[in-house]
C-alpha cells in the first residue's frame, strides 16, 4: 500500500437529514414488527419478522455504520460472517427438522419405506372412495 | 520504500508499522469489523439455540411468550435505536471537530444505555418475582412443554447482550473521557468511530432479539 501525505482524510461525512431519515425509518420498522406480529399470519410471521428485522439491519450497517462508504473490504468481511451463519443455521436445522425421518434401530431408509407404504395405502384408498378425506400422517409441529 | 508521511494537522501519532496515519486508520477499522464478524457469530450460536428449540417446541414458546411485555421491549428497541442515532452523531461531530457536539453525543447514548438496562431491570425483577426463571431454577405453573428451557434462552440471549450494553457503556464513556479531555481531532478520532460500531452491532442484536423473543406468533 503506497504511502500518501494528506492533511485531512477525504472521508465522507453523512449529513444530519440521511441519519435523521434513517431513524425515522427505522422507529416506522419498529412499529411494522410490531404489527405484523399482530395481524395472524400464522407459521409466516417469523419470516415476515425476520424480512422488517433484516431491512432494518440493512440501514444500520449501511447508513449508522458507515458501510455504504467505506472500503468494500469492510463490507466483505461483514458478508462472510453472514455467510457462515447462513451455513451453520442451514446445517444444523437440515438435522434437526429431520431427526424424525430416521428409525432408531433401522437407520433411515426402514422409516422412508414405512412412510412411502403409508402414502401408497391412503392414496389407493382415496381415489377408491372418490374423495381424499384422510390425509397421510403428519410429523408432530 | 517511501519515506513515512506525517499528518500536519496532528502530528507523530502513526505507529512505526503503519505507512500513514491513513493507513493506521483503515487498519484499525478492518480489525474492528474483523472483531464485529466474531461478535455475530458468537450470537449466532445463541440464536441457533433458539432456532432449534423453537423449532422442536413451538407451543411452549407460543404460551411462553405471552408473560414478556410486549410494550417494555418494544420501548426498549426504541431506546436503542435513538442511541445509534445519537452514536451516529457523536462519530460524525468528531468528523467534523466539533468537541461539544462530540461530548453531548457520547453522553447521550451513555444515558440512553442506561435507561435500556433500567428498563432490562424492571423486566428480570418482575420475572423473577413470578418464578419464570432459568432452567432448573423455573417455578411458575401454567406453561405446557419446556418453559424453562425458554427462559433459559431468553435470560441467556438478553444477560448476554446485557453485558455487551454494559461494555458499551464502559467503552463509551472512556471515550468521553477523551474526548473531554481534547484527544480527538477532525484527522484523529478512531477510537470514536471503533466505539461507535461496536455500540451499533449491539442494537443490531437487539433489533433481532426484539421480535424472536417478544412477538412469537
Amino acid at each position: 500500500m503506497s504511502a500518501r501525505t494528506r492533511s485531512t482524510a477525504s472521508v465522507h461525512v453523512i449529513p444530519m437529514k440521511t441519519y435523521f431519515a434513517v431513524y425515522g425509518a427505522l422507529l416506522v420498522l419498529t412499529a411494522l414488527t410490531v404489527g405484523v406480529s399482530y395481524a395472524n399470519l400464522g407459521a409466516a410471521s417469523v419470516y415476515a419478522a425476520m424480512a422488517v428485522a433484516i431491512v432494518k439491519a440493512g440501514l444500520v450497517v449501511a447508513y449508522f455504520m458507515h458501510l455504504k462508504y467505506d472500503s468494500r473490504f469492510n463490507a466483505l468481511v461483514f458478508l462472510v460472517s453472514l455467510v457462515f451463519l447462513a451455513l451453520f443455521f442451514s446445517l444444523t436445522m437440515i438435522d434437526v427438522a429431520s431427526r424424525d425421518s430416521v428409525s432408531e434401530t433401522e437407520g433411515n431408509f426402514a422409516l422412508i419405506e414405512d412412510r412411502r407404504a403409508e402414502g401408497a395405502k391412503v392414496t389407493g384408498a382415496a381415489s377408491a372412495s372418490g374423495a381424499a378425506s384422510v390425509s397421510p400422517p403428519q410429523p408432530e409441529q | 520504500m517511501t519515506t513515512p508521511s506525517v499528518d500536519n494537522d496532528s502530528p507523530g501519532l502513526v505507529a512505526h508499522h503503519f505507512v500513514s496515519e491513513e493507513q493506521q486508520r483503515s487498519a484499525a477499522k478492518l480489525g474492528m469489523w474483523i472483531f464485529l464478524a466474531t461478535e455475530i457469530l458468537f450470537f449466532g450460536g445463541l440464536f441457533m439455540a433458539y432456532a432449534a428449540f423453537r423449532f422442536l417446541y413451538p407451543d411452549t414458546f407460543l404460551q411462553a411468550h405471552e408473560r414478556l411485555d410486549v410494550p417494555l421491549g418494544a420501548t426498549n428497541t426504541a431506546v436503542l435505536i435513538t442511541s445509534s442515532l445519537t452514536m451516529a452523531l457523536a462519530v460524525r461531530a468528531a468528523q467534523l471537530g466539533q468537541k461539544r457536539q462530540l461530548q453531548s453525543n457520547l453522553a447521550a447514548t451513555f444515558a440512553l444505555a442506561c435507561v435500556f438496562l433500567v428498563i432490562k431491570y424492571v423486566e428480570y425483577t418482575h420475572k423473577f418475582h413470578e418464578g419464570l426463571l432459568p432452567g432448573k431454577y423455573y417455578t411458575a405453573e401454567g406453561i405446557e412443554g419446556l418453559p424453562h428451557v425458554f427462559f433459559g434462552i431468553y435470560f441467556v440471549m438478553t444477560g448476554l447482550h446485557g453485558i455487551h450494553v454494559l461494555a458499551g457503556m464502559g467503552v463509551i464513556a472512556w471515550v468521553f473521557v477523551r474526548a473531554s479531555q481534547g484527544r480527538f481531532s477532525k484527522s484523529n478520532y478512531t477510537p470514536v468511530e471503533n466505539v461507535g460500531l461496536y455500540w451499533h452491532l449491539v442494537d443490531l442484536i437487539w433489533i433481532f432479539l426484539f421480535p424472536l423473543l417478544y412477538l412469537v406468533k
